[in-house]
């Protein structure tokens, strides 16, 4: 069986990589809802999301990442882009109508372009920061750093520990379901189904044939894996101990405090009506 | 001193037959015991009620002088631990190293201890290298020496082994076999008992029980079984092949039946 | 047809940093109606070199041909149904392809897939399921609610209702206990009898000795030895590499001491004794 990574997670050694995850997961947060604020004018907006990709890149080479891998995440999109610049284009969302010029008798109104401008650069912005996050953390550290940060729900009887075993159990058995997708699929090839080819109702079929085995075998996994668990005293209630720990370091602490001086930034800017004399 | 204890038990599924019948048992502290019986017998049932994996049952089961109930069966889990048969389908952390901590973090082990606990029952079962390896990365026989190691870990006093080797190929059958001999050797107040349709397993035991259409059909040394073919063949069992020579070749026997050389030897005369 | 291999080479995940070769340079025949087992340590390229006879996997150089159909390096033959229903493949636990309703359902799935009408598929299953010894009784019960062993009948018997010439199994015997493993290697060796090619990967050196008429042996993706269970156990360079069967390590010991031992005794403990009597 071939190797398989999980996830996007990239085993290089840079500065992002040895970051405790949950302050980037608080980074990733922070700097996402960034990307959607509106300042006083279109050149302060533009200006400022214009830093914002300059520090995003930043994040990226320090993660060691190419700009083509983020093309690769983006080329899948290109459709689906293309297709909101249109949408934008012929149905403007905007009231400001009054400068346009005239492209083939249609009316482009410069607030829509800028409309689809401002979406494609936040979707490619937060596609960037995804992959920052995904290629330097394993995935379950991701889930360690969720987990902590649903540890005060728990007040309001939210299952946090039970949704993070969960999770860290999931993830687990990620790459043995694939295997077990991929035997099937050659088993029931075997018999005959062509997955690829066909009508409607044969592929119907070959799909059933596909996943009806695939959920008998994932119910009598959990039953199975539900009674080992039982059996090695696990009671997802209890208090239980803790093998990993996330350490914070000094570099965690440098990380915080720049997000917060970012953070805090913007709120100034928001709140001031911080607008650039242009 | 009994360790494990069964008085007039009978199960049944919902609206079958009786799966067990009337079985009654005893297996002392440090045994080593194989339970046989073919496909439908009832031999994974009984393991599961050993196990408290299962409910509706009549009759007592007693563990370490303690009985068996809804009430009771989180503290005899510290004392009983189970291997079960599919290797992937007890293998819950994402490395050897997380798996084996699982049952520490449940037992409330200080972290403090737990690597060095980790390291320890690793080693005893051979795996201290591969701390790091994720399970898909390890062979049948690995995880379930894993898993032995998860039990191990636990310090208890019963070691029960749910047709832990059915699944593996003959590797890692070989490999399990010759753990549990170093387990014997290294904890001998362990009790073992292993469920398992493997005779060459069985022939390493000191005692074998056999489970019939829901009954108790044999109780004694495999030497005793395995020499009684008539037995073995109405037990839907097989024979070990030395004792498959010992059928054949009755009078050519020679002292010690598992030296092939010595079979040779006695055959030649 | 013997099935041929020309210089297959296969490698999983091309110009990624996981590329890997599982099949170097394999020319093989496997002789029709033999009973063949292929062996060789887990990643030898067993499993990889039988996904090619039905054409589940590619060459990614080199060629082969089954039932005269030439597959060429990374070209799907149009004729890829022929060939899926030629040689039949049976994966390891294979109970874990049934998906049916219906016992009699599942099996009519693999001939209704090859274009037989449902009478014929009907037909095709209810001999199968004879074959594998599972009576009327069996036919409108749910799958799921048959034991493992029975479940393992229905998937095989699923194959065998595509009627094919050439039999691939992958570890059949597999989980099985000893009783349901007879009888697994009965039905195989009645097929055999009855003219099917048999292919058969296993660890099993038993079933190898007991069953098979030619034996390949794999190692990193070669095959590096093709003989018979004869040559492989008691030949003069008789590999150290696997474990013996206790018959085999007995016979070689009752020929170093003189005691002569014909080939006709050499298979099975019975074979052995019967031979004894009669001398």
């Amino acid at each position: 069986m071939p190797a398989m990574t999980l996830g996007r997670y990239m085993p290089y050694d840079s500065l992002m990589h040895r970051l405790d995850p949950r302050i980037k997961l608080f980074a990733m947060v922070t700097i996402m809802v960034s990307i959607f604020l509106r300042f006083g004018s279109v050149w302060t907006d533009l200006a400022l999301y214009g830093l914002m990709f300059v520090f995003i890149f930043i994040l990226m080479r320090i993660t060691k990442i190419k700009l083509s891998q983020l093309y690769r995440q983006l080329k899948p999109l290109w459709f689906m882009l293309l297709f909101l610049l249109f949408i934008n284009l012929l149905l403007p969302n905007t009231q400001d109508i009054s400068t346009y010029f005239d492209a083939w008798g249609v009316k482009i109104y410069y607030a829509a372009l800028l409309q689809t401008f401002y979406i494609v650069f936040r979707l490619v912005l937060m596609i960037a920061l995804t992959l920052i996050i995904t290629a330097s953390t394993r995935p379950l550290d991701l889930t360690y750093a969720i987990e902590w940060y649903l540890i005060p729900w728990k007040i309001i009887r939210f299952p946090s520990h039970e949704v993070a075993m969960t999770m860290s159990i999931a993830l687990r058995f990620i790459p043995t379901l694939l295997e077990e997708t991929y035997r099937i699929m050659k088993a029931q090839a075997s018999r005959g189904v062509d997955f690829v080819h066909g009508k409607l109702k044969e592929k119907l079929r070959a799909i059933v044939s596909l996943i009806v085995p695939l959920f008998i075998s994932a119910f009598q996994r959990s039953e199975e894996l539900a009674n080992a668990m039982e059996a090695r005293g696990y009671d997802p209630s209890a208090t239980r101990t803790r093998y990993r720990e996330l350490t914070w370091h000094r570099r965690d602490f440098f990380a915080l405090l720049m997000v917060l001086v970012y953070l805090g930034g913007f709120i100034y800017l928001l709140t001031t009506g911080f607008t650039l004399p242009l | 001193m009994a360790m494990i204890k069964v008085e007039h038990l009978s199960f049944a599924y919902e609206d079958t037959k009786k799966v067990l019948n009337d079985i009654s048992l005893t297996i002392p502290q440090g045994q080593y015991v194989a339970l046989m019986g073919h496909n439908g017998s009832g031999k994974s049932t009984l393991a599961k009620l050993l196990a408290g994996l299962l409910d509706k049952k009549t009759g007592i089961i007693t563990i370490d002088g303690e009985v068996l109930t809804p009430s009771s069966i989180k503290e005899i889990r510290k004392k009983l631990g189970i291997v079960f048969q599919n290797p992937d389908n007890q293998f819950i952390g994402s490395t050897v190293a997380d798996d084996l901590a699982f049952g520490l973090e449940n037992r409330l082990v200080p972290h403090g201890k737990m690597q060095s606990m980790i390291e320890t029952y690793a080693d005893q079962v051979g795996m201290k290298s591969f701390l790091h390896q994720e399970p898909t990365s390890l062979s049948g026989g690995q995880k379930q020496r894993v898993a032995i190691a998860g039990v191990l870990a636990m310090q208890p006093k019963v070691l029960l082994l749910d047709e832990a080797t059915a699944m593996l190929d003959p590797q890692g059958k070989k490999e399990i076999r010759d753990l549990i001999l170093t387990i014997r050797k290294q904890y001998p107040t362990l009790t073992i008992l292993a469920i398992t349709h493997d005779v060459e397993e069985a022939v390493l035991a000191d005692q074998v029980m056999v489970l019939n259409q829901g009954q108790l059909a044999f109780h004694g040394l495999p030497d005793t079984l395995f020499k009684d073919v008539k037995l073995v063949t109405s037990l839907k069992l097989t024979l070990p092949f030395v004792y498959q020579l010992l059928a054949a070749f009755p009078k050519h026997a020679p002292k010690q039946i598992f030296d092939l050389n010595a079979w040779a030897d006695a055959l030649c005369r | 047809m013997p099935i041929k291999l020309h210089h297959v080479f296969h490698v999983y995940s091309q110009k990624t940093p996981f590329q890997f070769e599982a099949l170097h340079d394999v020319s093989v025949v496997i002789e029709e109606h033999s009973f063949t087992a292929i062996i060789g340590h887990t990643g030898s390229g067993k499993s990889t070199l039988i996904q090619h006879l039905n054409a589940l996997l590619l060459p990614t150089s080199g060629s082969l041909e089954v039932n005269e159909i030439v597959i060429q390096a990374n070209q799907l033959p149009k004729a890829v149904k022929k060939i899926r229903q030629y040689a039949g493949v049976v994966f390891q636990f294979p109970e874990a392809q049934l998906f049916e309703e219906h016992v009699i359902e599942d099996v009519m799935f693999g001939p209704l897939n090859f274009g037989k009408t449902k009478i014929e598929a009907k037909q095709a299953a209810q001999l199968a399921l004879q074959q594998v010894g599972l009576d009327e009784s069996f036919y409108d019960r749910s799958p799921f609610e048959l034991s493992g062993g029975e479940r393992r009948r229905v998937a095989i018997a699923g194959i065998l209702a595509m009627q094919p010439k050439v039999l691939i199994l992958d570890e059949p015997t597999a989980g099985l206990d000893p009783v349901g493993a007879a009888m697994m290697m009965s039905l195989f060796t009645q097929l055999h009898q009855q003219g099917m090619t048999i292919i058969i990967v296993t660890h099993d050196m038993e079933l190898v000795l007991k069953f098979a008429s030619h034996v390949k042996v794999m190692e990193h993706g070669k095959v590096i030895k093709q003989s018979t269970p004869k040559d492989l156990f008691y030949g003069k360079d008789a590999s150290k590499d696997f474990i013996k069967p206790p018959l085999v390590q007995l016979i070689k010991a009752l020929r170093k001491k003189g005691k002569t031992i014909s080939s006709t005794q050499e298979r099975s403990l019975t074979d052995l004794v019967q031979g004894w009597k009669v001398s």
